[in-house]
């Protein structure tokens, strides 16, 4: 019964504490599908396909991977301008920005792009995240010609037609509202409003009905011209291909696209600060709770061991404490799991719980009681080591489809990790200590900082 | 190596002429163990990765009034060990080996799976293989695990308005047929489950007469099928539960359902029983699938979302691989201020306008490239490769995928306007609505304050 929803970018799907929907199949997971896995896990144990860079005149960084087992191609566009880049008062410009390069171009209307699409059978998807857009193409190779021309029209020539930007408003518009009956984004939106205060991390990426409502064409041209150039992108492209033809068929066409300076978003990194609790009243029968508190910058070296520790906390994995202590052992709570949201600039920890009402303040309880431990004892020997051969051995596993390999690809270069980064992380984790964790918990575990409970509150004994 | 294998072997199937979306087939071959238990096996050496599923024929089909859940509470019993292997103990090993396992109950089946480094394969085959006769079904797991199991409904279908609009629709759509009632299982059903229960479904159900297992990606078929022998191989077939074929009568009239349901955004969804993979019209289901709503090209995008602007999104579902006939869905949320009846309406239109209107050759070529490139797409990804595998295998015959692409491609626009006549009738229709119980306004929280209890909030520098 899912319509047909863009699948989220590598940076944003640890905010989906619900991996499967419910669909018509009607498939029951027993736990949460995909073990939750940190953005940018590395590799280890098995060979990645080997991916090449080049940076084009324009300081377009191009990364090629081959990988032939079926007959495709898949391209990723990074471009540095995500809902970090907002003005104060425009929340929700970049995503619709991203949205909007899809809409209409100098030599083709809305219409033309989807039908030549469509009868190739490609997929074209943009997304925005806090740091950035990604817009995402797969096509078979024997195709390949056409949805290039395809892919690099509306990157290079969106018009941002006013009647398609209107009808886009309001499915954004439209999609915030019915946000509002999934407990989890509505804690999401509370959560980050209330930890990241006045920091651009504390508005949804999507802005806000009436910020998107202001939004005009003119603004979408300006962000656009503004953030969409080639020395502020990245692109990769993987598949059935090789770096000669991307040099031969690709290359060319990226080369009108024009280089531009790029004006610096001032950063302003600030955040709740002692205690604060946001309960919110909703007519559902579970309680949805968010614990949590700031954290790092995808860049800090705290990043690894962090890594480790929510791994051994919450990974969504049976095995993880929170799994065992309210699940296996208490049957509180179906999903249970916690995660860190490293960025380009300090990000966020929490503890996800979905319960009945009743259970509320036994579950908060009992996370808090875990958050506690991680900063008073170290992790043991056992967990340390499990924790790590997870982590080094599932990435080939998690990036073993383009798609995401791709995704990969474009967020290392972006966070500046090196090229030679899915190489290092095995060892950047098997480096990690449990004094280097409990180092990290103290630094920055702060169980009662922030916390949003969702729920008929009266049942959760809340009000 | 003892026991002789018996190789049943299904030559290739060149059953089509090869085109590079049909070559899967080649590939793909079948033995049956000493026992008889089938093996499914697809090899594709792209990466050192290999997905491996056992799939048992039973699921909510098998369920008896009063006792709705039992198949989807025995897969999750089944994380709980075995005489040699606690469920702790299990989980972790997988854990520590990076491996990401799961398992799905459907009405018609029920599969665990594991994917995972190749050359670890031995891990799940001697779990797997033991758990399937060996569980130990403890009544304190089971106990816990029955609340584990009422929070996954309340998370899945309680608080989630579309599902539980499609857990109504169905129970009135289907009648005789097990589709009735929620693979999950009715809340109360849950509650009355006991342990006996479990125990009696598994040794029922939980044998190689009533299972096959799917192995895809990177293995060595002889080292595979030694392995296969030595464990599963030794474990006594049992009996094969009857299967039944169940199709309900035909629908007397059209039936519409009505649900009142917290929500900010209203819905509908519409069903209209339809056949399976047993008749050749389900290729052209497939086909009027890919027309409505595949790409933002297709009937519904354009002309509900675009052109009227009527709603926020819009779907169709259909699974051809389903055991007994099942219903193809048409599910769209409505924007904000938009008329039910009128929106109802139009989707009727546009299946008027199959029957009445025969289609262009270009739009049905557009449709049957879309679904073969998803088809190449598809078989990007080893896991779910062996998942559609074994849902041909449940439905019918795994080897019935190799007739996909040809009988796809075999569709004529006079087949399309003979399809959606003789389905698409207002007698053979069951309407879901559901119609928000609050007024949206009421219930939007407000950007600060609103319905937010208490809120203290402090401030602290960037860090």
């Amino acid at each position: 019964m899912n319509s047909e929803k863009q699948k989220p970018p590598i940076a944003e799907f640890t905010h989906k504490i619900r991996a499967l929907a419910m669909n018509v199949k009607k498939h029951f997971i027993v736990f949460i599908l995909g073990l939750i896995v940190p953005l940018l896990t590395g590799a280890c144990c098995l060979a990645m396909p080997k991916a090449e860079m080049i940076e084009l005149p324009n300081h377009l960084k191009l990364i090629v991977f081959e990988e032939h087992s079926i007959p495709a191609v898949t391209l990723e566009l990074l471009v540095s301008a995500g809902s970090w880049q907002d003005p104060q008062e425009m929340k929700g410009l970049a995503n619709l920005t991203a949205k909007s390069i899809l809409l209409g171009t100098r030599s083709l209307s809305f219409d033309e792009i989807n039908k030549r699409l469509d009868f190739i059978g490609a997929s074209l998807d943009a997304d925005c995240t806090r740091d950035f857009a990604l817009i995402g193409m797969q096509v078979l190779k024997k195709d390949l010609d056409a949805g290039l021309g395809l892919f690099t029209e509306v990157i290079i020539h969106p018009t941002f037609p006013s009647a398609d930007v209107d009808g886009q408003k309001d499915d954004i518009i439209g999609s915030l509202r019915s946000k509002e009956d999934d407990p989890i984004e509505v804690a999401n939106k509370a959560f980050n409003r209330a930890l990241f205060v006045d920091n651009p991390y504390a508005s949804p990426v999507e802005g806000t009905e009436k910020s998107v409502a202001e939004i005009g064409t003119t603004e979408l041209s300006s962000f656009y011209s503004s953030f969409y150039r080639p020395n502020n992108s990245i692109l990769v492209i993987g598949g059935d291909i090789t770096l000669r033809e991307v040099k031969d068929i690709i290359v060319p066409k990226l080369v009108e696209w024009e280089a531009a300076g790029i004006s610096e978003t001032p950063s302003r990194v600030e955040f709740a600060e002692g205690v604060v609790n946001v309960a919110i009243d909703k007519p559902v029968s579970q309680a949805t709770i968010m614990l949590g508190c700031p954290a790092m910058e995808r860049a800090s070296a705290d990043y690894y061991p962090f890594q480790v520790l929510n791994q051994i906390l919450g990974s969504g994995d049976l095995s993880s404490r929170l799994m065992v202590e309210l699940r296996i052992k208490k049957g509180l709570a179906y999903a249970v799991e916690s995660y860190p949201e490293a960025r380009k600039h300090a990000g966020s920890f929490r503890v996800i719980i979905q319960t009945k009402a009743s259970s509320a303040k036994e579950s908060i309880a009992l996370a808090r009681k875990e958050l506690e431990r991680l900063r008073h004892e170290p992790v043991s020997e056992a967990e340390l080591q499990a924790a790590k051969k997870f982590l080094t051995g599932n990435f080939p596993l998690k990036y073993s489809q383009q798609i995401d390999y791709a995704k990969f690809l474009a967020q290392i270069q972006f966070y500046g990790l090196g090229s030679d980064y899915p190489d290092r992380y095995a060892s950047l984790i098997n480096a990690v200590t449990s004094e280097e964790i409990l180092g990290v918990a103290k630094k920055y575990i702060a169980p009662e900082n922030v916390t949003v409970i969702v729920a008929d509150l009266k049942k959760a004994q809340i009000k | 190596m003892k026991a002789p294998l018996i190789f049943v072997l299904i030559a290739a199937l060149f059953l089509f002429p090869a085109l590079s979306t049909g070559e899967i087939s080649k590939d793909i071959s079948e033995v049956r163990l000493s026992n008889g238990l089938k093996v499914i096996m697809l090899e594709n050496h792209k990466a050192p990765i290999v997905s491996f599923q056992v799939w048992y024929r039973t699921g909510a089909r098998n369920e008896i009034a009063g006792k709705t859940g039992l198949a989807h509470m025995l897969e999750h019993m089944m994380f709980k060990g075995t005489e040699k292997v606690s469920g702790e103990q299990f989980v972790r090993a997988f854990y520590e080996l990076g491996g990401e396992q799961n398992a799905s109950t459907s009405h018609d089946f029920t599969y665990f799976f594991e994917s995972l480094a190749s050359n670890s394969i031995a891990v799940p085959i001697d779990f797997e293989s033991d758990r399937m006769s060996n569980l130990v079904l403890r009544e304190s797991d089971f106990r816990t695990e029955r609340m584990v199991v009422l929070e996954e409904r309340r998370m899945r279908v309680d608080d989630d308005p579309q599902s539980f609009l499609l857990e109504q629709l169905e129970a009135a759509a289907y009648q005789s047929q097990p589709y009735h009632w929620p693979v999950i299982g009715w809340a109360q059903d849950i509650e009355r489950l006991t342990i006996d229960d479990v125990k009696a479904f598994y040794s029922r159900y939980y044998n190689p007469a009533n299972a096959f297992i799917v192995v895809t990606g990177d293995f060595k078929k002889k080292d595979l099928l030694l392995r296969l022998e030595e464990t599963f191989g030794k474990i006594p077939a049992g009996t094969a539960a009857p299967r039944l074929f169940i199709e309900d009568p035909r629908q007397p009239g059209e039936r519409r359902v009505i649900v009142e349901h917290p929500a900010q955004v209203g819905s509908l969804v519409v069903g209209w029983h339809v056949p399976n993979l047993r008749s050749e019209d389900s290729y052209v289901l497939e086909v009027i699938k890919a027309i409505l709503a595949q790409g933002k090209s297709s009937r519904l995008y354009d002309h509900l979302l675009r052109g009227k602007a009527l709603v926020l999104d819009s779907s169709v579902d259909y699974s051809l691989t389903s055991q007994d006939p099942g219903l193809f869905y048409i599910s769209c949320s409505f924007l904000p201020g938009k008329d039910p009846k009128e929106i109802e309406q139009a989707v009727y239109e546009e299946l008027e306008l199959l029957k009445t209107g025969p289609l262009g050759t270009r739009e049905l070529e557009k449709a049957k490239n879309q679904l073969e490139a998803s088809f190449v797409f598809d078989q990007e990804s080893i896991e779910s490769m062996g998942e559609k595998l074994g849902e041909y295998e449940t439905a019918l015959d795994w080897s019935a995928i190799n007739a996909y692409v040809p009988s796809i491609r075999s569709v004529t626009p006079q087949d399309i306007q003979r399809v959606a006549s003789r389905y698409f009738t207002a007698q053979n229709r069951t309407v879901g609505i559901l119609s928000p119980s609050k007024p949206s306004s009421e219930a939007v929280p407000q950007p600060s304050g609103g319905g937010i209890k208490q809120r203290s909030i402090r401030y602290r520098a960037s860090r």
